[in-house]
């Protein structure tokens, strides 16, 4: 994973800066302090710890430990199993509809730009109710290019919705919207998204370019100056002769051309490309929502070119048989394994259940996704059915959880219980994902945003 | 375990019929059908038909064995579908079409109908499509792969917006009641063997409006059977209560409407009998106890929504005397699951119908080690 240097920059100064200051000093008056006791806390899969407890600060998890004590003041809350809050990587929560069925977005359009606030409050409390609380929404979700994905947190429906990251993602389809029709356009599409990326990579190299002859430029203009500044009486003097001469022969004078007075200039700006170049670098993820064989080989053959590119597979159906390429350039595959009958559209017709399970047990990094809309609510479900067709149960938690956050950059948020994280918990009474577990407690920024539904 | 299990299997597939076409199960937990769990039971099978449940089950030593580590429970029911019925199930040139017999438009070989057994379904109900028919035909009972359980059994009535058509008559709901009233009046074919109650009904009814015309039309000839695509049933609980009718609820489709979970959850705790609609092959199979799942996390109880998708489904399709429940006398459809049948995690590994080994599922690497 290619990560830009100003990122890692601020990761460490923000770790730092937590480590210097020690909790009990940091704890105010006015702060709002949680202190969640659990049996077990998931720290992330793989690392649980016993009778711990996770204190929550501000909004922001500033301990996990077994020794922990509740400061004077603190909300207690006690459950049997913590875990972090599940994240949905294929969404649309949060944005206005229309947005997300433009079939006509850009690779410059901007998720953020399309947040309704108030379009989906039901939705979000639907899913959080049920644990998802961060979802990574998209614009232009069957478009060619969708544009730049957000990640928005479930966490409130009252006019009020936190982004975590405005630039998640950018996004492509191929071989899903209506103008698909035969193979050759779909493996069009696909040597369309190759051409932007090289375009992006193209433009990036040409602003690269330019920085350079500018600073060569500069410093060939400082010099001269330096020089003439150096030389200055001398050059006037042969300059005033010059003129001189030239008045005598009745000839026009002409100034004498530094050869570093040209100035470089800039490549002309280009959103699209500009947007695209991020992609390149490997700054942001591409996730390409594709299905089947012909258009993979031809995505999968046509970015090889590109080493800095983090590419991303949404959906994903025909992806079993380029499973071993794709474990080994590490391309994650979101799924969708929703029950869908044989009347489903072409691209999905050999869509399988089991896709999670065989695509995990070759190695390909697995992601879950609910597709969209008010299916974020049932993200889990799907994550059951996953498991219940062969996924292994620690791989599905996985998938909802630090993978998710990993893939898309929002780790040093979401998608564990450790220090710095923000306070997105689930106290639950069980395993998580365990079909007869129930969330007790949702917690968003350590505040209870939502008791229990149901019986189960 | 699983690997004596496959043996046993294979021994029973290779060796063909012995001890009379007897055999015994014997799984970790035993779901009979009425809400009790037995631990570690036997399930005694003769000739396709249950004999004997129970955890102290005698039986000759010549009786081969499988033993399961894991759930058994009878086969799953779904109350509505169109596994391999194609263009059959559509015929919209006439509004009445009392004496078309879905019976005819099973096939037992289409692929659609071993997809069903594999997920451990082993009782469906064919039904018509909706071609603006007010009456489409009579839907079939069958075991999936298999055989025709229950024909002639019920009546397709649509009470709904969809029974009328543009171009023919009747074109109005007021039209709809003309001809239903007329035809039972006359008494003749399917309307005389429901009017005697020989017969019972699936009756279409979408909104809440159309739901409530149709209970009253259903009090007023008296019916029995149950509501199909009546999305806020729940909410006239009471009155649907009254009526004696179930409701066949569902599917519930990710992220579909939560009012139309919410409603069967209702209706469950109103005390009106519920099973679950499938449809395939709009659905896959799994969407069957994926809207089991999804009543639960909506407030159904546990044993309520096993009963829906077994015994409490058999008896709506009138085929509860039958199967739907692991009891002596039943017919022997039974799956044997990883983990609790309602859990969507949980798989099915084997499925009998009749008593016959009809599905399988591969040996994983997992089950190799074990």
């Amino acid at each position: 994973m290619h990560l830009p240097s100003t990122w890692l920059v601020s990761l460490v100064a923000a770790s730092t800066a937590l480590a210097a200051a020690p909790t009990t000093l940091s704890i105010l008056p006015d702060d709002q302090v949680t202190l969640v006791k659990a049996e077990k806390v998931i720290v992330r899969p793989g690392k649980t710890l016993e009778n711990a407890s996770v204190l929550i600060v501000n909004g922001r998890i500033t301990a996990v430990g077994t020794d922990l004590e509740a400061p004077e003041g603190a909300e207690v809350l006690e459950g049997k199993v913590v875990c972090a809050g599940f994240l949905d990587v294929w969404s649309n929560l949060g944005v206005d509809g229309e947005s997300v069925a433009d079939s006509r977005t850009m690779p410059h359009c901007r998720t953020i730009d399309a947040l309704d606030p108030y379009s989906s409050g039901f939705g979000r409390e639907e899913a959080r109710a049920s644990g998802v609380l961060a979802v990574r929404a998209q614009v232009g979700s069957d478009a060619a290019f969708g544009g730049f994905g957000a990640w928005l947190s479930t966490g409130t429906s009252d006019g009020d919705l936190p982004v975590l990251l405005d630039d998640a993602c950018q996004s492509a389809t191929v071989g899903v919207s209506a103008g698909s029709i035969d193979v050759f356009d779909r493996v069009s599409q696909a040597d369309k998204v190759v051409d932007e990326i090289r375009s992006g990579l193209d433009y990036g190299i040409d602003w690269m370019k330019y920085r350079e002859e500018l600073a060569a430029w500069e410093a060939a203009i400082a010099t001269a100056e330096a020089k003439l500044t150096k030389d200055f009486k001398k050059a006037k003097k042969d300059r005033d002769k010059e003129v001189e001469e030239a008045g005598k022969e009745g000839k026009e004078f002409n100034e004498k051309k530094y050869k570093e007075d040209k100035k470089p200039s800039a490549p002309k700006f280009d959103a699209e490309k500009a947007a695209m170049e991020r992609v390149a670098n490997g700054e942001i993820p591409m996730v390409v929502t594709i299905h089947r064989s012909a258009e993979l080989r031809a995505l999968l053959d046509g970015t090889k070119q590109f080493d800095r590119l983090r590419l991303v597979i949404a959906g994903g159906t025909e992806t079993l048989g380029f499973a071993e390429e794709l474990a080994g350039r590490r391309i994650p595959v979101i799924v969708h394994p929703a029950p869908l009958g044989a009347s489903r559209p072409a691209h999905l017709r050999d869509h399988d259940l089991s896709l999670a399970a065989q695509l995990a047990e070759k190695d390909v990094s697995v992601l879950i996704g609910s597709g969209g809309g008010s299916a974020s609510r049932d993200l889990p479900l799907l994550a059951s059915l996953a498991i219940g067709h062969g996924l292994d149960a620690e791989e599905a938690f996985a998938a909802l959880t630090t993978r998710a956050a990993r893939t898309f950059d929002v780790a040093d948020q979401v998608g564990s219980v450790q220090k710095g994280r923000r306070g997105d918990l689930l106290i639950l009474d069980g395993e998580p994902l365990a079909h007869s577990t129930s969330i007790t407690h949702v917690l968003v920024g350590g505040q209870v945003v939502s008791p229990a539904k149901g019986g189960n | 375990m699983l690997a004596t299990t496959t043996l046993a299997l294979a021994a029973l597939l290779c060796g063909g019929p012995s001890a009379g076409d007897s055999f015994a199960l014997r799984a970790t937990r035993v779901h009979v059908g009425d809400g009790t769990v037995l631990e570690n039971a036997i399930v005694l099978v003769k000739d396709g038909k249950i004999v004997d449940v129970g955890q102290g089950v005698a039986f000759d030593k010549d009786v081969p064995l499988i033993e399961h580590d894991g759930d058994l429970s009878a086969g799953l029911v779904a109350l509505r579908d169109y596994a391999g019925i194609g263009a059959e199930g559509a015929d919209s040139t006439r509004a009445v079409m009392d004496a078309a017999d879905l019976r005819y438009a099973f096939d037992s070989d289409h692929p659609d109908m071993a997809r069903l057994a594999e997920s451990g379904i082993t009782t469906v109900v064919l039904a018509p499509g909706s071609g603006s028919n007010v009456v489409a035909g009579m839907p079939v009972v069958v075991k999936p792969t298999v055989r025709v359980l229950r024909a002639k059994g019920s009546l397709h009535v649509d009470l709904s917006a969809s029974g009328t058509s543009f171009n023919r008559y009747p074109s109005s709901y007021a039209g709809v009641l003309e001809v239903l009233e007329e035809r039972f009046a006359a008494g003749e074919g399917a309307f005389g063997e429901l009017k005697a109650g020989r017969m019972t009904v699936m009756l279409e009814a979408e909104s809440r409006a159309e739901t409530s015309r149709a209970l009253d039309f259903a009090s007023r000839h008296k019916l029995r059977g149950y509501l199909v695509d009546s999305q806020r049933a729940g909410e006239l609980a009471a009155k649907v209560k009254a009526s004696g009718l179930g409701v066949a609820v569902g599917p519930f489709a990710i992220g579909g409407d939560r009012k139309e979970v919410e409603s069967a959850v209702s209706l469950a705790k109103a005390g009106v009998p519920i099973g679950f609609a499938l449809d395939t092959p709009t659905n896959a199979p799994a969407m069957l106890r994926l809207s089991a799942a999804t009543a639960m996390r909506a407030g159904l109880d546990r044993d309520a929504a096993f009963k829906a998708l077994t015994s409490g489904a058999a008896a709506l399709a009138g085929v509860g005397d039958k199967v739907g429940a692991v009891r002596a006398g039943m017919e022997a459809d039974l799956v044997l699951w990883t983990g609790d049948p309602v859990d969507p995690t949980s798989r099915a590994v084997a499925v009998y119908i009749d008593g016959d080994l009809v599905h399988e599922a591969p040996e994983t690497d997992e089950e190799d080690e074990d």
